[in-house]
């Protein structure tokens, strides 16, 4: 496989991920897009033979970096920058999600309530696919720690989708 | 609620062999355990069934992102490509220059080693032998006297003698020389008429005599004289 189609075909698989991904973490499209164009570029510059087999936690990495950095770029020139982050990670912006049910839609829903990091991860197991290792690897933690707050997560997740339940009934 | 993590891990299929046989043993011994897990299994596949996000870059966007990591993967290509043509370069500059190198100290070590001082460097117990063909001598190890550095002292001084026999044994030292006896009744003139054929050649014999004639006209019987050619 030339360096060319490892490109074409990352694009074609992890783009909309990606795009989510960096979505959850900057709040709004534009910028998540900015980012995950900026992972390609990056990935562009790498040795892709030696990089393919790692190649999907390697973006999500680069990804999470570079839409970290708009982050910071957003604060440093906000004139009341920590309000911005927090309503930037954690507002963020419902998916153009095309839910196979409305069931599924409400447990997302319930998602995007999570604090920034659970949501991060519940997004990186339930969308991208990503095993705990390469979460860990991606989030620069143990995989200890992402199997500890990925089980918080669904707890918590759970138990509010048990009382939306129970109200609705 | 469970706070074991390995209930979400099973659940979502990353528990590795032996946890995962072990979890299952404490699993078929607790009812709260197996209600647990399957709850959590039952949200990981409503999770995982979800669509996927359906953001995507514009027709636009996405043609412009390629290019530019073409564009990107070209630079990267001649980069390379300059950086190998400098780095064979400068190989071959510091091989020439090794050698180059060699060279000087070779001959800076081994100044004999150049062709016009090679007699210089035949050991003794070597012979100069002429070559027939073409007249110019080489030397040739002879291999009945060669040495070895450690040989003995007296095989040295033997193979010395020869040497010095071969050097007398020039063409000049073993020519002949042609001599006669004075017989009864000799004069220098029959002498050099039985060598010249002509008496007035004597003077010849006497120039070559001068040691051995005191005086030309007795001669002693029994004195052995030098003819020249």
């Amino acid at each position: 496989m030339t360096p060319e189609q490892i490109i074409t075909e990352a694009l074609d698989n992890y783009e909309s991920l990606l795009i989510s991904y960096a979505r959850e973490i900057t709040g709004e499209l534009e910028s998540a897009k900015d980012a995950v164009q900026e992972t390609f570029l990056r990935l562009s510059s790498q040795n892709l033979k030696v990089l393919h087999p790692r190649l999907r936690p390697w973006l999500f990495v680069v990804c999470r970096n570079c839409a970290l950095d708009h982050v910071r770029k957003i604060i440093k020139f906000s004139a009341d920058p920590v309000e911005d982050h927090e309503r930037a990670s954690d507002d963020p912006a419902p998916d153009e999600r095309a839910m196979v049910s409305e069931e599924g839609r409400r447990i997302w829903d319930l998602v995007a309530g999570l604090p920034l990091q659970q949501r991060e991860i519940v997004k990186l197991k339930f969308e991208a696919g990503l095993s705990y290792k390469e979460m860990a690897e991606t989030l620069k933690t143990s995989v200890s720690t992402i199997g500890v707050q990925l089980h918080e997560a669904m707890q918590t997740l759970r138990a509010r989708w048990k009382c939306e339940t129970t109200e609705a009934a | 609620m469970n706070q074991d993590p390995r209930i979400t891990a099973y659940a979502v299929g990353e528990l590795e062999a032996r946890e995962r046989e072990s979890f299952e043993t404490e699993l078929a011994a607790s009812d709260s355990l197996h209600h647990e897990v399957e709850s959590m299994s039952g949200l990981a596949k409503q999770l995982a069934s979800a669509a996927k996000p359906t953001d995507r870059f514009t027709a636009g966007e996405r043609v412009r992102l390629l290019a530019k990591c073409a564009a990107i993967r070209r630079a990267r290509t001649v980069a390379k490509t300059s950086l190998k043509v400098v780095l064979w370069t400068t190989l071959g500059v510091a091989a020439c220059l090794t050698i180059f190198a060699g060279l000087i100290v070779g001959m800076m070590v081994f100044p004999s080693s150049s062709p016009q001082s090679a007699p210089a460097e035949v050991a003794i117990g070597s012979t100069w032998i002429a070559d027939s063909s073409d007249q110019i001598a080489s030397p040739r190890r002879g291999s009945d006297i060669e040495l070895a550095p450690a040989e003995p002292q007296a095989r040295r001084a033997g193979v010395i003698s020869d040497v010095a026999a071969a050097i007398s044994a020039t063409p000049a030292a073993s020519a002949s020389v042609r001599t006669y006896k004075v017989q009864p009744g000799d004069t220098l003139g029959s002498i050099a008429r039985r060598f010249y054929k002509n008496s007035g050649q004597w003077q010849k014999i006497v120039e070559a005599n001068k040691g051995a004639l005191s005086d030309p006209t007795k001669l002693k019987q029994g004195t052995v004289l030098i003819i020249p050619e």
